[in-house]
């Protein structure tokens, strides 16, 4: 295994639960780090999780962990691995102390490791003050830094969240997206975060891969795609405003006013800011403001759902036909 | 840089062999189950047919206490006769503190996890689904096995300091017998209610569905005996109904295993292949939703 290693690599990943085929051919590699899973409900997001965990079995292709097939070898890629599952889940009965260590046991630390494991892992997650507590009596987000703690025990290479900040208030949401990036940028530990809400994913992760219908719509690092995508420029120009718009518009581009007095300029592959400059000489306009329109993650996923939706349906129509 | 950025080290100590992830589990069930102080007075009710039968072990090595008391021994010696009759009539009583140490154990084992969802968190980590289902059937059997098998052991070490006959020790047929009499008791209640509590969340449903199919078999085969018997089969009852409730089976490969007359009619051949299908059959259920919990989470 080298430093290279992608954190994920899946090659034609095609799994299935009983006759429904839920994950479609999916090929893609994510490097070491923040890593967003994305996709509506129903996408595939959990299934792929499980796929990574070794709890599902491909029907054809491969899913690898750190080089490592969950479907050849799951102890040792959940040796790597840290869940962090969705929905509340807990021992009764036990301390947050005893808790952590029980995981900690169950990943083949030794017990008393495990204590002092725990010990660290708590203060780390900001449970300090309230791991002598029992886990019944923890609030939500207490019971979210619980289970992000589990996940910690041993120490893992890669963790896989699932939904880590539901249910928390916008400060708790705030701590728990602050530890999750320090995680993931200062100690080496490589997160995927499986989430539908597009600005956690963007705060910690600097790859996303865009699930629609079991299928990859998109992915590649954020600003990649953010730019890859980029086809609007923000203009402001003095002088001769309609007949840069009318300029534009025969160039075969978009050109719209808004309520700022900027216009919104949009071309279709090929062309750019040359084409501006060009519409201005033109129309005698000075140029006194162009910037490319700042994408956000939200446009981006839009637009590949959008895309992987309409591809599905005209090879649905198509089908038909 | 806030303090919990300096408390993360990464792990760099040694790790145990993943072969011992089931005892993990099971020490933490015994831990748990030792820490209530109700199971521990059910423990303690179970250990006081040991008394009685340690006090039993005294008098028969002690005959001339009994002579003391002007009481005719020779009746009484054959009364208090250390055989493996004996051993048999203790495992029998303790037939009944097994199913109540299932039922406390058994019911919550799997129950509590899938309610709280800590199922998932267990299978998450590196261990299998057998590690998973052993860890928790050694923590259900454990107290059934120091109840039985343990206490029975015991009885014979007494046995060997009453008499000072060191040699009985070694009878290796009386271990035998009371190992598999043993494990015929707790495999199947360990199993059964594994399985219950794998299926129903609730623990206290889970514990009445253990108590009904336990004892209901029993009462449902009697009264149809009682109502409809004679007319069935006439004076020669064949007597196959025993196959179908586990006290019964137990009693017929009880007297098999310590050389006693059987009770049923039917050769005990039978009665241990149903045991041993009923075991299959809920080991394989038990997998099967153990593994739909995985998958489905």
């Amino acid at each position: 295994m080298t430093n290279e290693t992608p954190a994920i690599a899946l090659d034609h990943l095609t799994v299935s639960l009983g006759a429904k085929t839920i994950l479609h051919d999916l090929t893609v590699e994510a490097p070491a780090g923040g890593i967003g899973l994305l996709g509506p409900n129903g996408a595939g997001k959990s299934t792929l999780l499980k796929t990574l965990m070794g709890f599902l079995k491909p029907d054809y292709g491969t899913a690898s962990v750190f080089g490592y097939r969950p479907d050849h070898d799951a102890a040792s890629v959940r040796q790597m691995l840290g869940y962090m599952p969705e929905e509340d889940a807990y021992i009764p009965g036990m301390t947050g102390v005893e808790f952590i260590a029980y995981n900690a046991q169950l990943c083949g630390l030794p017990p008393n490791e495990a204590i002092l494991r725990a010990h660290q892992v708590l203060h780390y997650c900001g449970l300090g003050e309230a791991r002598y507590r029992k886990i019944d009596t923890y609030s939500t987000g207490m019971r979210q830094r619980i289970k992000l703690a589990q996940a910690l025990a041993h120490d893992p290479k890669l963790m896989l969240l699932d939904e880590p900040t539901n249910g928390l208030d916008p400060e708790g949401r705030k701590a728990m997206l602050n530890l999750i990036e320090d995680i993931t940028k200062n100690k080496g530990i490589s997160v995927i975060l499986s989430s539908h809400l597009l600005p956690d994913v963007e705060s910690v992760c600097q790859h996303v891969v865009v699930l629609f219908k079991g299928q990859i719509a998109a992915s590649g690092r954020i600003e990649q795609l953010k730019q890859m995508t980029q086809t609007a420029y923000i203009v402001r120009v003095k002088n001769g405003e309609d007949a840069f718009q009318q300029a534009i518009i025969a160039m075969g581009g978009e050109c719209v006013l808004n309520e700022k007095g900027l216009f919104r300029v949009t071309f279709s592959e090929g062309m750019g800011t040359r084409e501006i400059f060009m519409a201005a000489r033109e129309s005698n306009s000075q140029i006194r403001q162009l910037r490319r329109e700042e994408m956000t993650l939200q446009e981006v996923f839009a637009k590949a759902i959008g895309g992987a939706g309409a591809q599905q349906n005209s090879a649905g129509i198509a089908a038909a036909v | 840089m806030p303090v919990y950025t300096q408390t993360y080290r990464h792990y760099t100590g040694e790790w145990r062999s993943r072969a011992l992830a089931w005892t993990v589990i099971a020490a933490n069930g015994i831990k748990k189950r030792w820490r209530n102080k109700g199971f521990r007075l059910i423990l303690f009710l179970a250990g006081a047919m040991f008394l009685a039968s340690a006090a039993r072990l005294y008098l028969a090595a002690n005959l001339d206490l009994i002579e003391f008391f002007e009481i005719p021994t020779r009746r009484i010696s054959e009364i208090l006769a250390i055989n493996d009759q004996f051993y048999y009539q203790y495992l029998e009583a303790q037939q009944f503190w097994c199913f109540f140490t299932a039922l406390i154990c058994g019911a919550g084992a799997i129950s509590t996890d899938r309610k709280t969802k800590a199922l998932i968190l267990y299978l998450s980590k590196p261990i299998t689904r057998f590690d998973y289902v052993f860890g928790k059937a050694a923590h259900v059997a454990f107290y059934q096995y120091i109840i039985t098998m343990g206490l029975a052991f015991a009885l014979m070490l007494l046995n060997a300091i009453f008499t000072e006959n060191w040699m009985s020790l070694f009878n290796l047929p009386l271990i035998l017998r009371i190992f598999a009499y043993s494990n015929v008791v707790v495999l199947p209640l360990t199993i059964l209610s594994l399985t219950l509590s794998a299926l129903i969340r609730s623990r206290e449903m889970c514990a009445a569905l253990f108590a009904a199919l336990f004892w209901l078999p029993s009462v449902i085969i009697q009264s149809f005996r009682g109502l409809l018997g004679r007319w069935l089969w006439g004076s020669s009852d064949p007597e196959w109904w025993s196959l179908c409730s586990l006290p019964n089976l137990w009693d017929q490969l009880g007297s098999a295993i310590f050389g006693q007359p059987l009770p049923f009619a039917p050769h005990w051949i039978y009665h241990l292949a149903v045991l041993a299908l009923f075991c299959a059959a809920m080991a394989f259920v038990l997998h099967q939703r153990i593994e739909a919990v995985e998958v489905v989470g």
